[in-house]
């Protein structure tokens, strides 16, 4: 058994544990990460989302703050009105204090500003609002300049599929009155990878660490650029080490015009890089991060007391325990994805949704959890579902009583929101981060 | 070749009562994969087999849900294929341990002897290695010949006793001459090693899904450490530590030799702690300057130690210490582990290719790790695509540091 003592102890690897850890740790607190794996954020396209719609009234939320006013009628509970106590201004105000104290880690690897959304361009050729991009994204921003675009897939693997998206790309554009900006299909191939059986993007960006297989591709987009002599040459998100992000000035230069990755789906290299900047904040800032599972917590008077947890072994014998001796917690846990909550099912097939590690009381919205069109604007229930949490981010029960005194939480664990409907998923996790550590700093 | 598979899956629905329980775990392990594909971004032989031959993890656990009582070829060939660095089981939201199900393949063709063989058999490997005490199909004798050039001893009674390993005791004297040196200096006469009569801490024979073949072996062990009287045991094989601090006793039924189990790195950090030894200033002639330190999996995410080697290095005066893009639980694997650099070496070098090439632009003079089997894999790396780069062991930069005084 191995016991671990700390100040504070975060629960969750993601964009909001990280956040919530790396906030207390520049101030001196002595805290630790538990995870059992990566969660939604290493999934993510790696944008930094505020707000981009308001689905209730099917609103567009330009600049992000704009939509607040639909936000104080439609969803009082959404975690940013929850974390400015009710008030929009003051819940403007800790989101703008959360995004200028992210690490610099992730402040250099976006551009973007938090009074603006931009436009971006997506790989199912839909533009969709963000207040930060990645660097390598940031040619995918459709400013409202004339520009030709091409956008590029790559022969065989399936996560752009470049006609398609081009052609719902113009629609889109005709619709917003932008038909001027031109989208047009191209394909390159990987000769190396022409016969793969499973073809992903991981082996794309291992493939492209070659230098003769990097030069390869270098000549194919060069020949594709001359051909089409576009501004900008859109590929899926396949740059996923520093190493190749660096590289991609080398193909801007060759190909004469801008070369950019349009936001992915999983396993988008864009996603990798926020995750992996988050490890490198962890890793830099001197927080130990440990790997456990079942985690179950020892309650005392309402007081969290302990954490026990398990290592897992190389087969399924009796695993090594693990304990955490904190102070205070952080849940950041995520959500059906980052399994912060479950969803069990039993013999008669009914649903039972459950915090998996204090089993935590849960809002679960009224109505199907669950619609058949997954890009209903109106969101999905599930998204929706989560704890409940006070101004200080504590976790409370349906009559409002926090639920453990020395208990935080943080992202997507909470309720209220559905971050794919919004566009707010990071800018939840930043803030509600930022605003959990502020508390237990005030409680020091 | 029809009527072979039918025979298998015969022997293997006989045998499923057996194995229910398992069966029944590895189900629920495999069900709760959401197709997110985050593991095929770590997997090192997933990149390395260019997305042919080896499916990942992902499709390997579908695979094997798929054929769970149905065992194709395709499944037998891919359960060698992994270097068990479990860096797909840290990163899995849906909690798919596929090393698990790695291992649990390997273990089913070990007891049911399918007449079916793999493409790589592995079942003479296992043979060899209960009759020598080795995986390296090297008579025992020799094991000890590391020793002849330093006039070092092997045998007699002693308080701590090194456990040199396998690896390192034939195929990486330098490794296991730097051990011995750092640890002789520390503790003279009450430090001693097995030498020629080491035998196998039984891990290779449970990678290789040999679990009777690895108790038998961690029994031999056993009865040979004993004879030393040692009550402290340090090894700088994070594989060994491994056996003897937790599987012997977890899955092989043994009882460890000892309750002290060290790894190298524990021991140094500790008498560093304690303030017990000190480590001169590097002139830049004996060590490189600039190193780039390896999280090994098995001492990494295996057991949780990333700090000491850490601390050790940078406490060395004169000696930089670089870090690899991802580090600690999230380190790449280089490729050499579960049995693969003796299965397939050449993909187990063409990981650890790029790891090498990410050191070199990262201005490393030496790779360094705390394994000998990443060390054996990048050694023959550099050799084999000719990089310019030492590799080194961390007990051979110790023993060239230590000094008598402050
Ligand atoms: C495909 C996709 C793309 C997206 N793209 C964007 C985007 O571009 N921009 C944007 O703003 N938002 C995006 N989002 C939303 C955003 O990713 C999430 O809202 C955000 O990452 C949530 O962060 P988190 O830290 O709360 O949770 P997570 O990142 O899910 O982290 C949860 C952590 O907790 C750990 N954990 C969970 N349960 C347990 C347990 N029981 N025990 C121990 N550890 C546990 C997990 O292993 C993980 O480390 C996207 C979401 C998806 C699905
Ligand atoms: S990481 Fe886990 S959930 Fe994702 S594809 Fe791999 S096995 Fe499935
Ligand atoms: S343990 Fe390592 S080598 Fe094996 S499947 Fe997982 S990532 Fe790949």
């Amino acid at each position: 058994m191995i016991k671990v003592e700390t100040e504070v102890l975060v629960i969750g690897r993601g964009m909001a544990g990280v956040m919530a850890a790396s906030t207390l740790a520049k101030n001196g607190v002595d805290v630790t990460i538990v995870a059992k794996s990566y969660g939604t954020t290493a999934l993510s396209s790696g944008c930094l989302d505020i707000l981009g719609y308001i689905p209730e009234v099917q609103g567009v939320a330009q600049p992000p703050f704009s939509g607040f006013k639909y936000l104080v009628v439609s969803n009082r509970n959404h975690p940013y009105l929850i974390a400015g106590e009710g008030d929009p201004k003051k819940a403007e105000d800790i989101i703008r204090e959360a995004f200028d104290s992210l690490p610099e880690q992730i402040k250099n690897l976006h551009v973007g500003s938090v009074e603006n959304n931009s436009w971006v361009l997506t790989s199912f050729g839909t533009l969709r609002p963000t207040a930060f991009v990645q660097k390598p994204l940031e040619p995918a921003i459709i400013t409202g300049e004339k520009e030709s675009i091409l956008l590029t897939g790559i022969k065989g693997l399936f996560e752009l599929n470049p006609v398609f998206a081009s052609s719902i790309a113009m629609k889109d554009l005709k619709s917003r009155s932008l038909g001027y900006v031109k989208v047009k299909p191209a394909y390159v191939s990987i000769r190396s990878l022409e016969g793969a059986q499973y073809l992903a993007i991981p082996l794309v960006s291992t493939v492209l660490e070659e230098d003769e297989e990097f030069d390869e591709f270098k000549k194919e987009l060069v020949k594709l650029a001359k051909r089409e002599n576009p501004d900008t040459i859109l590929l899926p998100s396949i740059f996923s080490t520093p190493n190749l992000v660096e590289k991609m000035k080398e193909l801007e230069d060759a190909c004469k015009c801008r070369i950019g990755e349009v936001p992915t789906p999983p396993e988008s290299a864009s996603g990798l890089r926020l995750q992996r900047a988050l490890n490198n904040v962890c890793s830099t800032l001197g927080i130990k991060v440990f790997h456990a599972t079942d985690l179950k917590p020892e309650v005392e008077n309402g007081i969290v007391k302990r954490i026990v947890g398990t290592r897992r072994t190389l087969l399924f014998t009796e695993a090594r325990k693990i304990v955490f001796e904190a102070e205070k917690y952080v849940l950041a846990t995520g959500d059906l994805i980052g399994e912060g909550i479950t969803c069990d099912v039993d013999e008669e097939l009914n649903v039972a949704f459950r915090e998996t590690v204090f089993d935590l009381p849960l809002y679960i919205p009224e109505g199907p959890i669950a619609t058949t069109d997954p890009f209903n604007p109106a969101g999905q229930n599930f998204s929706k579902i989560g704890i409940n949490v006070n101004s200080e981010m504590q976790p409370v029960d349906s009559a409002g009583r926090v639920v453990y005194e020395n208990l935080f939480a943080a992202g997507s664990i909470i309720g209220h929101y559905d971050y794919n409907a919004e566009k707010c998923g990071m800018g939840v996790a930043i803030t509600t981060g930022y605003k959990a550590a502020k508390s237990i700093l005030s409680r020091r | 070749m029809e009527e072979k598979l039918a025979n298998i899956n015969m022997s293997i629905a006989r045998n499923a009562e057996k194995h229910y329980e398992l069966y029944r775990k590895m189900q629920e392990n495999i069900d709760g994969c959401i197709k997110c594909n985050l593991c095929l971004s770590v997997c090192p032989v997933f990149k390395a087999t260019g997305g042919s031959g080896y499916a990942g993890p992902r499709h390997l656990s579908a695979e094997l849900l798929r054929h769970l009582l149905e065992f194709a070829p395709l499944v037998y060939d891919s359960s060698y294929l992994c270097t068990v660095c479990r860096h797909c089981e840290f990163v899995c939201p849906g909690n798919v341990n596929t090393p698990v199900a790695v291992l649990f393949l390997r273990r089913l063709l070990d007891s049911l002897k399918p007449p079916y063989k793999p493409a790589k058999d592995v079942s003479k490997g296992l043979e060899t290695l209960v009759k020598l005490g080795n995986p390296y199909n090297t008579p025992p004798e020799l094991k000890g010949e590391w020793l002849e050039e330093i006039d070092g001893k092997e045998g007699g009674k002693a308080k701590v006793l090194g456990w040199v390993g396998c690896t390192s005791s034939i195929r990486l004297p330098e490794l296991a001459q730097g051990f011995y040196e750092s640890m002789k200096k520390i503790l003279g006469e009450d430090f001693t090693v097995l030498g020629s009569r080491e035998w196998c801490c039984g891990k290779p024979a449970f990678l290789l899904g040999g679990i009777e073949a690895a108790r038998i072996l961690a029994e031999e062990s056993n009865k040979r450490i004993a004879e030393t009287g040692a009550n402290i045991i340090v090894t700088p094989c994070p594989a060994c530590y491994s056996a003897f601090k937790y599987e012997q006793r977890e899955i092989y039924g043994v009882n460890p030799p000892s309750e002290n189990i060290l790894h190298f790195t524990e021991y140094i950090h500790d008498l560093m702690d304690k303030g017990r030894i000190y480590f001169k200033e590097n002139s830049g002639n004996e060590l490189p300057r600039k190193i780039i330190y390896h999280d090994p999996c098995e001492l990494g995410r295996g057991v949780g130690i990333y700090d000491e080697p850490r601390d050790i290095l940078s406490a060395i005066p004169g000696i930089e210490v670089l870090e690899f893009d991802d580090v600690r639980q999230d380190s790449v694997c280089c490729g050499g582990g579960g049995g693969m650099w003796g299965i397939y070496p050449e993909i187990s070098m063409s990981v650890a290719r790029l790891k090498v090439k990410e050191a070199l632009r990262k201005g490393a003079e030496a790779v360094v790790s705390a394994c000998p089997a990443c060390m054996l894999n990048f050694k023959y790396t550099v050799l084999t695509y000719d990089l310019p780069v030492k590799v080194l062991d961390i007990s051979q930069i110790v023993a060239k540091a230590l000094s008598e005084k402050k």
